[in-house]
């Protein structure tokens, strides 16, 4: 079997908090090495919507941990829809929080399965989450958005109110494909598609940088030159420091399973420093319209 | 390009609603109630719509600060807010939000598709229908510009404010089209102020002129005034008139209506007040 190599970058809109952040996605414990299936999910709240950050949890953890995650399954959905509505104490909510709590939740969606066996991907989306196949540093495939034109303010999107789900059968898109040993798989949220399909039609390759940023094995003498910078900025990281960044929101996103060790933690902290210093400048010169990002880079080597 | 700023908390925007309150206001629409109420009823409601964009599951987030201003009582121009809020001319969504007058209860026949009932629902109200005195148009624009000239210079990068007012009749205090193109001439880097006039019929009118894109069909000078004081609609407003109300609406389009029913105020009302707040 091939090895496979996932990390995830995240970053919040410019100017809201880490706890604000309305994505979802698979974390890393996702990808169990000695699995020939594996399933990756990444949701996006809608912004206008309340509560959306909890039905996309709710549908990414569904899809990567049951196979049997239908979205044509109209009870399956209700037992989802059920958990959410569960999870939020009504009474507690403000008069506003209450009435807008009847309009549901509003999530875009994608999912993929791996099966590295059968060397095949199969993805299912609604809305404008995208998933992208780099071959020999080509992009060979984009689902389900091809161009950064495609992208708009109203996307499809999977309610938690039934009632709004009556047209949801159309709006579920499927693609199969083959994958192979060296694919690069990515999957993002809509702001950072738009900019990837924007970069590809101007013939750059923007997923060089990307891994360049997460690959320990690229670029080593600049990585370390930034991990001196990084330290500067945020003091000596001993063991007893990166044990209290445990308490990071996105630590808790991405590790999820409470035995990662502090190394790891760290330096997933420092490869998302790198990543997010370089989304601002994108979002600083209007190249990167300003929203939630989350990219999965999954390697098969 | 214009009226594209993004909306913010850091960088919110404002919309001033300017209604007039005189005593021709208290003349029925079609159903037999009043302009005056109806128009109460929808700003009430389009105020609770906007605390609704706003809510998030941590709070409501200032994306937008409000101002309500009334013309008529007492032949004077104030904030047509009441309780808490009375006197403010324009705040923050939260604290409209956290400062309802009542709440009241409103019977509603609900229709699920098998079989109807009865429903009663409680709704926030922050105005209450006022119908009486004259219609101090020019002195309601000049503390209009007031409000929004204080407001640009501490929001010089915002988008564009937008003020909607609605009326049923003529000016008794002079001409206000200087004071209302001083209004559009104002600007943030974003763009000029947005002003979208609205103008109500008594329950026999008919044929209601809704967002024209030339002048050529307006009934008379007073419509012509209206009419030419009124901004472009944005193409974000264009695109929800279309999509959400089957509305196909021209680049040239005038945030302006003449002679207006109920349906066309809710509609007006509506596609006025939308902003893209992703």
């Amino acid at each position: 079997m091939n090895s496979v190599k996932y990390h995830i970058f995240c970053s919040p809109k410019k100017g809201s908090k880490k706890t604000e952040y309305e994505d979802a996605f698979s974390p890393l414990y996702s990808v169990g090495y000695s699995s020939n299936i594996i399933r990756l999910a990444i949701a996006d709240g809608a912004t206008e919507s309340s509560f959306s950050k909890e039905w996309a949890d709710i549908l990414v953890d569904h899809f990567s941990q049951d196979e049997k995650f239908d979205l044509r399954n109209t009870d399956y959905l209700s037992l989802l829809s059920t958990q959410w509505g569960g999870n939020i104490k009504n009474d507690d909510l403000p008069w506003y929080a209450q009435s807008k709590l009847k309009h549901g939740a509003h999530v875009a969606f994608l999912g993929i399965t791996v099966a590295l066996d059968k060397q095949k991907v199969i993805a299912i989306a609604v809305g404008d989450c995208c998933f992208f196949i780099i071959r020999d540093n080509k992009l060979i495939s984009a689902f389900p958005l091809v161009d950064a034109s495609q992208f708009n303010n109203t996307p499809d999107l999977i309610a938690s109110d039934k009632g709004q789900n009556i047209t949801l059968p159309k709006k579920i898109i499927n693609f199969e494909t083959d994958i192979q040993q060296g694919d690069l798989l990515l999957m993002a949220s809509d702001a950072f598609s738009a900019w990837f399909l924007s970069e590809v039609k101007k013939n750059n390759k923007p997923w060089n940088f990307i891994k360049e940023i997460y690959d320990d094995d690229l670029r080593v003498q600049e990585k370390k030159r930034l991990y001196k910078n990084w330290l500067q900025i945020f003091g000596y990281w001993d063991k007893e420091i990166a044990e209290s960044k445990a308490e990071d929101y996105f630590i808790q996103k991405v590790f999820n399973d409470g035995n990662s060790l502090a190394d790891e933690k760290m330096d997933w902290l420092f490869k998302n420093w790198i990543f997010s210093n370089w989304l601002e400048n994108l979002r600083n010169t209007g190249l990167l319209k300003n929203d939630d990002v989350s990219l999965l880079c999954f390697e098969i080597k | 390009m214009a009226y594209s700023a993004e909306i913010n908390r850091k960088q919110p925007t404002c919309f001033l609603f300017v209604i007039d309150q005189s005593g021709s206001m208290v003349d029925n629409l079609a159903d037999g109630k009043s302009k005056a109420w109806h128009v109460a009823n929808k700003i009430n409601g389009l105020l609770q719509n906007l605390v609704s964009r706003c809510s998030k599951s941590d709070g409501i987030r200032d994306y937008f600060y409000i101002g309500v201003i009334g013309y008529g009582q007492d032949s004077k121009v104030v904030s047509a807010f009441e309780g808490n809020l009375s006197g403010k001319e324009l705040i923050p969504i939260s604290e409209i939000a956290d400062n309802p007058l009542e709440f009241r209860e409103i019977e509603q026949m609900i229709d699920d598709g098998n079989f109807k009932q009865k429903q009663t629902s409680k709704f926030p109200v922050w105005i209450n229908p006022i119908a009486d005195g004259s219609t101090p148009m020019c002195e309601a624009f000049t503390l209009v510009n007031q409000v929004i000239d204080n407001w640009l210079k501490q929001n010089s990068n915002c988008f564009p404010p937008i003020v909607i007012h609605i009326t049923d009749g003529e000016s008794t205090d002079g001409d206000p089209s200087s004071k209302m193109a001083q209004l559009r001439n104002m600007s943030s880097s974003d763009g000029n102020v947005l002003l979208f006039n609205v103008h109500l019929s008594s329950a026999n009118s008919t044929n209601p002129l809704f967002f024209p894109s030339n002048d050529n069909n307006l009934p008379d000078s007073y419509a012509n005034l209206l009419y030419n004081n009124s901004s472009l609609l944005t193409p974000y407003m264009i695109e929800t008139a279309q999509k959400e109300h089957g509305i196909n609406c021209d680049t040239n389009a005038r945030g302006f209506v003449y002679n207006g029913d109920l349906d066309t105020l809710i509609k007006a009302l509506d596609i006025g007040s939308r902003v893209d707040i992703k």
